[in-house]
């Protein structure tokens, strides 16, 4: 694919790379100060849980602002959720409405884990808080073990597409299914939201404690408002540079169609790959995680 | 096309463990004798109101009694801390010097505006062995980095001097860079035994005697 000759292709991908540099020019400083923020952010979120018994209306309003904010500042920073939807995104097929429907399904999923987890198996099951969370690290694993599973079901599939269509020679273009595509699109909101949010669990863990468990479980699904919206706009933003990038390609050269369908499933196939590759890593990485840390 | 998308997705997934899940803040006091050796370090760790909170739950449960609760929990996070060298690590002129179990410790819970406060407190007790104070380097972090540990400010470092050196604390805050960071993380998830994402992100302590 020559697509440097492109002056559009250049266009949309100059923002991009000034973007990069000046994001690594401070990004020691702004890793740094997101920590900061974090820990101020939970503070506030802390001391509004406490006071909230004292004046439901305005310390719960903005109990529930904060929690909003909360889930648009935690959706905004790295995760493996973005990750996953990003490469998804990027290199399979579907288009904006579908990616939004996806970002919200996931965020409310992760909403409803949390209140499921500390509802039923601390406070019905009467399970210990920790051992709660430590069960919710464990839901974690079985996330990105669906992503795992994902990928190398992307790559079989587009594996197999690839072979037929180059031997069927015909200009029949294989496509996904919609009943595919709703499968695919399971697993990814499986895969993005069955992992609860750890700032979700000490918002519901707090509230409960200081008994006002019913303002826990709003702030949990207004935090999944904020989630879902930062994650539609992340999920817009590469559906678009996708469809703009792919168009630049396709106007810089005169593919046959069928050519064409054939990149696109080579592109299928290196999505795949890429999220076998991060679930695998995160798969790792979280197991290493789980084992016995001194302070949990 | 390819290319440039595996370079987008590649940065992702490297930092998208980088996620401090509680937080405490660090005293540290240094006790200088007057043999200019460095005879104890004391240590205070505070945990943040949400693990506190979530830790005393749990405790209040087990336990009959508070008193109790705390004896009992605060001798578990020392066996275990003592296997992770309790996340401390001192160096004298280059040397690194692992902390012996601590002489002393104490966990208790501080009232502070109005939020119940774990408070863990360790005395390393260093006298038995000669360790005289030059470049002295200290940093205290979990290199997994669920739990972000950091002095507020240089006054959280303290030096009790019986000496007649004149000693000077410095607080170093960490600087990691991109490249640094996608380093650790790789070695991370292929080789527990390595320090990850936290060590990048621990201050150093430096105390500087003339």
């Amino acid at each position: 694919m020559r697509i440097a000759t492109s002056p559009r292709f250049w266009v949309i991908l100059l923002p991009l790379v000034l973007a990069a540099a000046l994001l690594s020019w401070v990004w020691s400083d702004l890793m740094l100060s997101i920590v900061t923020w974090q820990q101020a952010l939970h503070e506030r979120l802390a001391d509004h849980i406490k006071e909230v018994r004292n004046a439901p209306w305005t310390v719960g309003g903005s109990l529930m602002a904060l929690s909003f904010f909360y889930g648009v500042f935690h959706a905004a920073g790295p995760g493996h959720g973005k990750a996953v939807l990003i490469t998804y995104l990027a290199t399979q097929k579907e288009n904006i409405r579908q990616s939004v429907t996806i970002a919200i399904f996931a965020a409310l999923l992760q909403a409803m884990v949390a209140v499921g987890l500390i509802s039923v198996v601390a406070l019905m099951l009467g399970w210990t808080f920790r051992d709660t969370q430590a069960l919710g690290t464990q839901v974690q694993l079985g996330s990105y073990a669906l992503v795992i599973f994902l990928g190398l079901y992307i790559f079989i599939h587009t594996l197999n597409q690839l072979w037929q269509s180059r031997h069927a020679h015909c200009h029949h273009t294989p496509q996904v299914t919609s009943r595919l595509r709703l499968k695919q699109a399971t697993a990814l909101v499986f895969s993005m939201g069955l992992r609860p949010c750890s700032g979700a669990l000490l918002v519901l863990i707090y509230a409960h404690l200081v008994g006002v468990y019913a303002f826990g479980v709003a702030a949990t699904f207004v935090m999944a408002i904020g989630t879902a919206l930062t994650v539609s706009v992340l999920a817009i933003v590469s559906v678009l540079l996708r469809d703009r990038l792919q168009a630049a390609s396709d106007s810089s050269h005169h593919h046959h169609h069928h050519h064409t369908s054939t990149t696109s499933l080579w592109i299928r196939l290196s999505g795949g790959t890429i999220l076998l590759a991060l679930g695998i890593g995160l798969f790792m990485a979280g197991w290493g995680i789980n084992q016995n840390h001194p302070l949990l | 096309m390819k290319r440039l998308l595996l370079m987008v997705c590649c940065l992702w997934p490297t930092t998208a463990l980088l996620h401090p899940h509680s937080w405490i803040n660090l005293t540290t006091d240094f006790v200088i004798d007057d043999q200019e050796q460095l005879a104890q370090v004391r240590q205070r760790w505070i945990f943040d109101e949400f693990y506190s909170a979530m830790m005393l739950a749990d405790l209040d449960r087990e336990y009959p009694t508070r008193e109790l609760a705390l004896l009992a929990h605060g001798n578990d996070m020392i066996a275990s801390l003592s296997q992770h060298g309790f996340f401390s690590h001192l160096v004298l002129a280059q040397n690194q010097h692992a902390l012996p179990s601590p002489a002393e410790h104490q966990l208790s819970v501080v009232t502070t505006q109005e939020a119940d406060m774990l408070v863990l407190e360790m005395v390393f007790d260093l006298s038995s062995t000669p360790l005289p104070v030059s470049e002295l380097s200290w940093q205290v972090y979990d290199p997994t980095y669920y739990v972000s540990m950091r002095h507020d400010d240089v006054e959280r470092i303290r030096i009790h001097n019986r000496s007649s050196l004149e000693c000077m604390p410095n607080l170093i805050e960490p600087n990691p860079t991109e490249e640094q960071m996608n380093y650790a993380s790789s070695l991370d998830q292929t080789q527990k035994d390595t320090d990850g994402l936290g060590r990048l992100f621990a201050q150093k302590v430096i105390v500087q005697c003339v």
